[in-house]
């Protein structure tokens, strides 16, 4: 049986178009690829 | 592949030709993300999006500057009509690879069709709209979110969360089998929504006891009835069996039934309201039609009065023309002025003829502003010629008078005297001729004026004897 106020909670509200300037400004874009590169970096200052 | 710390293109090597470094991880991270971005490309072809946007999403966890992920993960967003999140992911790719890249072309194509952003942004709003009334306790909002719902759904089929959302307010009002509907629906976009998934499988949970009790009364009505049922959506239609329409008859006689009541409504409904409608206008036309003719009569009124007013005007100037150019005007005794001092100066003898002309001019329209010149010139010739015009008429008249002819004596003493009043023998011979016209009072005062003007003469003597014999 599905409760109806705990499925609601699962929605969250829809970005405006207005908004995607601001949620492009807080992506975080770190990957795997620059977390290696960074811990390459820090190993060559290391050594 | 290109080389993180110098760019160069790598080899089959585990380490950069051109620079040296290892690159042993960095490619396994590389393919890691080419694995999941074929993952993902695999079940975006069989619509499985929502497994499609997890793959993805992991690639780009690997590589962020993996343009082929980001741009299909951009596509399946848009195809569950998340926009704004479609957006973005291009967005990103843009800056990442501004050329070559089909994140412009689909930019570009999204901006070149306003009204159809404008629409989805508005069908967003609603969604949200129906979130907050769905958040309302006890389910108070429930009714009309699903009023906003169903216009984004209808704005937005593609939009996959406003129909769940919708049809999860179908569940919380039982209306399985509309929730039913929405949630087939939301199965065609993206087939293994889990969420679609699990609330199909409530929404035929309802359903299933219900449709089945109904399924065995149809049947056995059917049976009982000898009928025939059928569910088309969400009615089930039960049409008895064997039952011939009459049609030819029946839609004639209904043809008849609803020329009847069309006119009945026409006649009590339609005309009285009609018929009150002219009459209202035809009185405002007739109000209208008054007061402009009122207006016309004043127009009337003042131009008639502007007229006479401009007649009495015409006569006036009219009077003072004629004054001027009348038979009696100025300008003509002007003329005859001048006629006379032309034949006086051309021949003095003639001056019966200047008379003529003298007698002509009309003294009594003189006026203030009549000229002294002119004046004067008419007062210098009648006295130029007065004396001997005055002895000719007084001989003349002398004549008649003696031939008892008193009119013709009457005239020339008239003239005579007109000419010459200190002619004593003309004015007492115009008292004997108006005695002898029996014109008794004209000869008193003329009996008397030779007695004034001229006392002690011969003629004052006669003429004293002449107004004792009167007495």
């Amino acid at each position: 049986m599905i409760d109806f106020d705990e499925e609601v909670k699962k929605f969250y509200p829809s970005l405006e178009v207005a908004d995607v300037q601001e949620a492009i400004y807080n992506q975080e874009l770190v990957d795997a690829a620059d977390i290696f590169i960074r811990m390459i970096k820090d190993d060559n200052k290391d050594d | 592949m290109r080389c993180y710390n110098c760019g160069c293109e790598l080899s089959e090597h585990s380490f950069c030709t051109n620079c040296g470094v290892d690159v042993a991880l960095y490619k396994k991270i590389i393919r890691t993300s080419n694995y999941f971005y074929n993952q993902g490309l695999e079940k975006a072809k069989v619509r499985d999006l929502s497994g499609a946007i997890v793959s993805l999403r992991e690639s780009l966890k690997f590589n962020k500057n993996n343009i082929k992920a980001r741009n299909l993960l951009g596509l399946v967003y848009y195809e569950l009509g998340e926009l704004p999140a479609a957006l973005c992911e291009w967005v990103i790719s843009k800056n990442l690879r501004g050329k070559k890249n089909l994140a412009v072309d689909y930019i570009d194509k999204v901006q070149s069709n306003p009204a159809k952003l404008e629409a989805t942004n508005v069908s967003i709003r609603k969604y949200n709209v129906a979130l907050e009334y769905c958040r309302k306790p006890e389910k108070q909002g429930v009714d009309l979110a699903i009023i906003q719902l169903k216009k984004v759904a209808s704005q937005s089929p593609n939009f996959i969360r406003a129909h769940q959302l919708l049809a999860l307010c179908y569940l919380a009002g039982r209306k399985a089998e509309a929730a039913r509907r929405v949630l087939e629906h939301c199965r065609t976009i993206d087939v293994n929504n889990t969420r679609t998934l699990r609330y199909l499988e409530e929404a035929e949970a309802m359903l299933k006891p219900a449709d089945e009790k109904k399924k065995d009364k149809t049947a056995r009505e059917a049976d009982e009835k000898d009928v025939v049922s059928y569910t088309v959506d969400n009615e089930t239609i039960i049409q008895p069996k064997g039952i011939r329409e009459h049609r030819g008859s029946n839609a004639v006689l209904n043809i008849l039934i609803g020329i009847a009541i069309g006119f009945s409504i026409a006649f009590f409904l339609v005309l009285p309201a009609r018929i009150q409608k002219e009459r209202a206008d035809a009185n405002e036309s007739a109000k209208t039609i008054g007061t402009q003719l009122e207006a016309k009569n004043i127009t009337i009124n003042e131009l008639e009065q502007t007229l006479s007013d401009r007649n009495n005007e015409i006569a006036s100037l009219r009077e003072s023309l004629n004054a001027y150019a009348g038979t009696e005007g100025t300008l003509l005794s002007m003329e005859n002025l001048l006629k006379a001092s032309a034949v006086y100066l051309e021949n003095r003898e003639n001056f019966l003829e200047v008379a003529d002309y003298i007698r002509e001019v009309d003294e009594s329209s003189w006026t203030d502003e009549t000229s002294e010149n002119y004046k004067r010139l008419y007062m210098a010739l009648k006295a130029a010629v007065g004396p001997d015009v005055c002895a000719s008429y007084y001989k003349e008249a002398n004549t008649a008078y003696r031939a008892k002819e008193y009119q013709d004596a009457f005239a020339y003493l008239e003239s005579a005297v007109f000419f010459d009043p200190a002619n004593a023998d003309a004015l007492y011979l115009l008292a004997r001729t108006q005695e002898a016209l029996e014109k008794v009072e004209d000869a008193k005062v003329t009996y008397n004026k030779v007695i004034e003007l001229f006392p002690g003469t011969l003629q004052a003597n006669n003429a004293k004897s002449a107004l004792n014999k009167l007495k």
